[in-house]
């Protein structure tokens, strides 16, 4: 045979063993490199399990400060709602958050605001009728005859299934006559305010 | 001598591992300290508490001047109580006026020591005069605590703002803490 020509084929031959050497590098040399590989593959995992975690910890907080403030906020502004009422011409004693007691006296004989305000039921509890000093079973409702000899003004009630009721304080004033002279006589008392809650299915 | 290197490595991954852990565990606590401190430093501020005090500045005192029923309001007899004045009784108005805001706060909040029978179990009150130029101390005018305050997890409060007649003399400030049951 040729020289060259056995070069030729000793070449091609060495060609084809490295092909075949490439294709055996791609398969792991021994099971101990596998191993390696996998202890590898688990440890990643196992720290991307234990980042994932901490940053579900880390928002679980700072989602729960969020609902409380959300819910802080919702009140506050059911409560501005309510100072609103306070300082409304049918209430208002020429002061912010303060009532006048005859104004009210005045508006409870008026069925017609029933669907003025937004609320289901609106009253007004004197200083009286505190939870320190009376149970809610002893207030005594004022009228033209016995104010101010009493605990509470219902305004309105529209007698609704599910309420909850919001309370603000407020200062109510009437004018009162001593030594044969008129003066404002301020007290403390609470505004309660009822929503209408839907409840699913009733 | 294989061995022991093997052991080296190996020993050598387990620190490199403990140490990652230790390292986040340490961001952790430190973003867990600063997020639960930032919810102590803000003091839960109440609308409910504001315009309670609100209300008690237009509240009638017992406190007379002059003659009755030249009655003192609540914000009348705060500024009486700074002036240092006296009642038609003869009590200064700083007493009538600590027996009132007792009185209007204890009846209002609900404060007493039982915790079935009351809301809250503690309050504290500040009053004092802050003039307009804010590089000049705040003065005291009131002070005083009802209930015991240590290790109140669920404390709030509010305040309400006087202004004096004159343009150039500040403001007398109320301050109410709350502590709930």
């Amino acid at each position: 045979m040729h020289a060259g020509c056995t070069n030729m084929i000793d070449k091609k031959a060495q060609l084809k063993i490295q092909v075949h050497k490439n294709h055996r590098f791609l398969v792991p040399k021994s099971s101990k490199a596998q191993l390696k590989i996998q202890e590898m593959a688990f440890f990643l995992v196992a720290v991307l399990l234990f980042f994932i975690l901490v940053g579900l910890f880390a928002f679980s907080i700072y989602f729960a400060h969020l609902t409380k403030s959300a819910n802080a906020v919702s009140e506050e502004r059911t409560l501005s709602s309510i100072t609103n009422l306070a300082d409304a011409a049918e209430f208002n004693c020429g002061e912010p958050n303060c009532i006048d007691a005859d104004k009210v006296i005045g508006l409870m004989q008026n069925v017609k605001y029933e669907k003025f305000w937004s609320f289901s039921s609106l009253k007004i509890l004197r200083s009286s009728g505190f939870p320190m000093n009376k149970d809610e079973s002893k207030w005594i409702t004022c009228t033209p005859t016995n104010y101010p000899d009493c605990d509470v003004f219902e305004i309105y009630d529209k007698n609704v299934k599910n309420e909850r009721t919001i309370s603000n304080y407020v200062a109510l004033c009437r004018v009162e006559l001593e030594n044969g002279e008129n003066y404002k006589r301020c007290e403390i008392a609470k505004v309660i305010a009822g929503t209408e809650i839907e409840i699913a299915g009733e | 001598m294989k061995k022991i290197n093997k052991n080296k490595k190996s020993q050598q991954e387990i620190i490199g591992f403990v140490l990652i852990i230790v390292l986040v565990s340490v961001v952790g606590v430190i973003f867990l300290g600063l997020s639960l401190s930032r919810g102590e430093t803000d003091r839960k501020t109440s609308v409910t508490v504001a315009n309670l005090l609100e209300a008690s500045s237009y509240y009638t005192t017992e406190c007379v001047v002059g003659f009755v029923p030249q009655y003192k309001s609540g914000q009348e007899l705060i500024k009486s109580c700074w002036e240092d004045d006296r009642c038609l009784d003869g009590r200064t108005a700083c007493e009538v006026l600590n027996t009132t805001l007792k009185y209007i706060i204890q009846q209002g909040l609900e404060i007493c020591e039982d915790k079935n029978e009351c809301q809250n179990k503690a309050y504290k009150v500040y009053i004092y005069y802050s003039p307009l130029n804010e590089e000049l101390p705040n003065e005291e005018i009131l002070k005083f605590q009802e209930g015991i305050f240590e290790k109140c997890s669920n404390s709030y409060g509010g305040s309400h703002s006087i202004p004096l007649t004159t343009l150039d003399s500040g403001t007398l400030n109320i301050e109410l803490e709350v502590c709930g049951s």
